[in-house]
């Protein structure tokens, strides 16, 4: 058998059980989810925004109309 | 830059908007520029005077600023905008330095401003979406330490113990780039401003489109997803739809996509393995990718009618949608079958652009949309001119792609169709051409449809930042600075906590608190495809045969060389024939890989506007190419190529002939001392005999022999020659 003949039986081999490891992986740890929702705290993150301060700007006096 | 606000426990914060608002400017200043160089490059393409005979403006040298301009320019430039806004937010922490934030600022415009001065002038690296040359590469990979140690010192420095998705898109786009970029960009320098790639043919192909396609998926992919799962619940008020599937997404995606790049190499001399490889991720890579969009528009459930009205919604969902249909578009297109079809055409470049105007440009403009108001503090200039915009740069976008489909199929089955004789149906390339010029027309009325829509946000930028008052960075009040836990007590924790179940999200969750590790991780999951298709490439022999009768270039062949380098040949004719019969036909035996293994870097090309150049050696005399560079018109009435008559006045220059044979010896082309130091006089008397051809084939002046023509001709009658020397089998 040639090098490139091992070759091809070899690496795309690892690849495609690699992936296939992962893959089967995730699908099955979405499955065991059961559609609880875990991370409701996490999601909110984005709406989670620091209270604003009131800056030296803001509490300057503002020119009457 | 925090003070303890008094008996709270918190902390005021300024968070940096100076820097933001910088990026955000930079991002419309390069999105104009980089697009309007699209226009001028389409106007080229659909009529060749447009290139007026100028050097700099011709096709083949701005085509690699309009790419760099649009892909460094406008999307990282937004990438950066985005980032640092919504990252800062998301930790609740000022961005770890202002020092380093300008540096990256200001260092990242140079960069871009060096392309805009480099490029015109034909001062390139030779690899599609790599072109800079290597002082500007070393400036890149300054600046993007610069940018990775502002960020991930950030993240450092966070109050939010959690990071939010949107993070880890950024931070595995920080490391991969740097990743992909040291490897591309791999030279031997041969002076200030020329270097040669260190691989050659088949090696540098597979990593130049490891690199290509890459690029693709973590400068225009995976940081536009982390601006999509900020921006989308943002704007729409509501939490992304689903946060566990953003793990699968995030994990597989990156994972996936890092396989992919060998489908830009389908039938080529790519060893049969690693193209399969490349074919077979490509269609899984759908899979994660419509986990993302679907992840996005469903999270717009309950409150479509939202986007009726507001005008960052109708960017971000069209964008989200536009990612939907690229990445659809993408893994059918890597179908080996597809791509006999699809490659070398213009279907690829409507492809592109569907993604890039689509998903990149109206994501950027949607976040740009949303920022403008925040960071100005008043009401956007105009809500209707936005509206237009998006309408305009929907229809340019339709218009773009359904032109370049068209182009695209029928040029594909014009170059494939053949007699009931077997013989080709249209011989000539160019009446194929011919065929789709009026589509080359209507993709630049899309383009500039498009392009007035980003005229229009300009303006409406312009006049909100100028209807307000001087800008203030917004102070708030945040948890005094987290302290990071200890990986024990993590687990301890996590055991504890009741609502987080199962072992897999108990550890993500831990992972999702450590920034280090997750990004390592994100580097190591990337370098599992990345390895597995490099390594074997590059150090078994097998892969990469040597053909005896292959021999390296002559030092005038090499000056030629390195002028259709210069001119951007490579963006308009492949030299890589395909082993399909009419390619057969054509062009002559398929390529193969032994073929190019003394090309640093590698010119197999990856779109045929003209046609495949891997045989063109002996075909035509000398003087046909005298004659064809001058005006092409007056070989071929129909040809849409440039003219190149400064090839007929330019002096070669000679004076790094030697420096560059000793630079490819280095590399491992197997060139004798004896040849370096005769370079010169070989050089010349090279020149000196095609000189006399042409003046015997046309009463060409002798005095041509010194120019760069000269040298460009003993390349490309060099070309697939070799290979009719081998003795037959």
């Amino acid at each position: 058998m040639t090098g490139q003949a091992m070759d091809l039986m070899i690496f795309p081999k690892i690849g495609l059980i690699l992936f296939f490891g992962f893959f089967v992986g995730l699908l099955v740890w979405v499955y065991r989810q059961r559609g609880r929702r875990l991370y409701e705290k996490e999601s909110q993150i984005p709406f989670d925004e620091a209270p604003k301060a009131k800056t030296s700007f803001d509490e300057a006096p503002k020119d009457e109309p | 830059m925090s003070q303890p606000e008094q008996n709270t426990g918190l902390e005021r914060l300024t968070y940096n908007d100076k820097v933001v608002r910088q990026f955000f400017w930079a991002t419309v200043l390069w999105g104009f520029v980089g697009m309007l160089v699209g226009i001028l490059i389409a106007s080229e393409l659909a009529n060749w005077r447009v290139n007026m005979g100028i050097p700099y403006i011709t096709f083949g040298r701005i085509r690699p600023l309009h790419t760099n301009g649009v892909i460094f320019g406008f999307a990282c430039n937004a990438f950066f905008t985005a980032a640092y806004y919504s990252t800062q937010r998301l930790v609740k922490a000022r961005l770890y330095s202002d020092v380093l934030s300008q540096i990256h600022f200001w260092g990242w415009q140079a960069i871009i401003v060096c392309a805009a001065l480099t490029f015109p002038q034909g001062l390139t690296f030779g690899k599609e979406y790599g072109e800079l040359e290597w002082p500007i590469k070393l400036a890149i990979t300054v600046v993007w330490v610069v940018f990775a140690v502002n960020y991930f010192g950030t993240l450092l420095r966070r109050r939010e113990k959690h990071l939010y998705v949107s993070i880890w898109f950024y931070s595995a786009s920080i490391i991969t780039v740097a990743a992909l970029h040291i490897v591309e960009s791999f030279f031997i320098p041969v002076s200030f401003l020329k270097s040669y790639s260190m691989f050659s043919g088949t090696q540098d192909a597979l990593v130049q489109w490891w690199y290509g396609h890459n690029a693709v998926a973590f400068i225009l992919t995976t940081p536009f997803l982390g601006m999509m799962y900020y921006f989308i619940p943002k704007a729409v008020n509501r939490p992304i739809y689903s946060y566990r599937l953003s793990i699968v997404h995030f994990w597989s995606l990156i994972f996936v996509y890092i396989w992919a790049g060998p489908h830009h190499l389908h039938y080529t001399a790519l060893p049969g393995w690693a193209q399969s490889l490349g074919m077979v991720f490509s269609i899984m890579l759908w899979m994660p990718s419509w986990g993302g969009m679907i992840n996005g528009l469903l999270t717009l459930r309950g409150a479509w009618d939202k986007v009726r009205k507001d005008h960052v919604l109708k960017f971000l969902v069209t964008a989200v949608t536009f990612y939907g249909m690229a990445t659809f578009e993408g893994p059918l297109m890597a179908i080996k079958s597809v791509n006999a079809i699809s490659h070398y055409t213009d279907w690829t470049i409507g492809h592109v652009h569907s993604g890039t105007l689509g998903w990149v440009g109206f994501m950027t403009f949607g976040a740009l949309y949303w920022l403008a108001p925040k960071l100005y503090g008043v009401k956007l200039y105009s809500d209707r001119m936005a509206t237009t915009h998006f309408w305009l740069g929907t229809v340019g976008i339709v218009v773009y792609i359904v032109s370049m489909w068209i182009a695209g199929i029928t040029q594909a089955l014009m170059l494939q169709a053949v007699t009931p004789e077997g013989k080709l149906l249209y011989p000539d390339f160019v009446q194929t051409v011919a065929a789709i010029e009026p589509y080359y027309y209507m993709r630049l009325f899309g383009g500039l449809l498009y392009f007035s829509g980003v005229c229009l946000a300009v303006v409406n930028f312009w006049k909100t930042m100028k209807s307000a008052p001087t800008p203030v960075d917004e102070t708030v009040l945040v948890p005094v600075r987290f302290v990071p836990s200890r990986l024990t007590d993590d687990l301890e924790e996590a055991t504890r906590q009741k609502d987080m179940t199962g072992v897999v999200n108990k550890l993500h969750h831990i992972l999702e608190s450590k920034p280090m590790v997750l990004t390592a991780l994100a580097l190591a999951v990337i370098s599992v495809g990345s390895l597995v298709e490099l390594v074997p490439t590059f150090y078994i022999r097998d892969n990469v045969p040597l053909i005896a009768s292959v021999k390296p270039y002559t030092p005038l062949e090499l000056e030629g060389r390195d002028i259709y380098v210069r001119e951007g040949c490579y963006l308009c004719h492949s030299q890589m024939v395909r082993p399909f019969k009419d390619e057969y036909l054509r062009y002559g035996p398929p390529s193969r890989p032994g073929e190019s293994v003394y090309d640093h870097p590698f010119q197999w090309g990856s779109k045929r506007t003209g046609p495949d150049l891997a045989r063109v050696g002996g075909k035509y005399p000398d003087l046909w190419h005298y004659r064809h560079m001058r005006n092409p018109r007056d070989i071929s009435s129909k040809s849409i190529m440039p003219v190149f008559k400064w090839l007929l006045t330019n002096k070669l220059d000679t004076g790094l002939t030697k420096a560059k044979i000793q630079a490819m010896r280095t590399l491992g082309v197997p060139y004798s001392k004896e040849d370096v130091d005769s370079a010169d006089v070989r050089r010349d008397r090279q020149a000196a005999e095609v000189a006399a051809v042409l003046k015997d084939q046309g009463n060409v002046p002798e005095s041509v022999k010194d120019k760069e023509i000269v040298a460009l001709i003993a390349y490309l009658q060099r070309l697939g020659t070799d290979i009719k020397k081998e003795a037959p089998q």
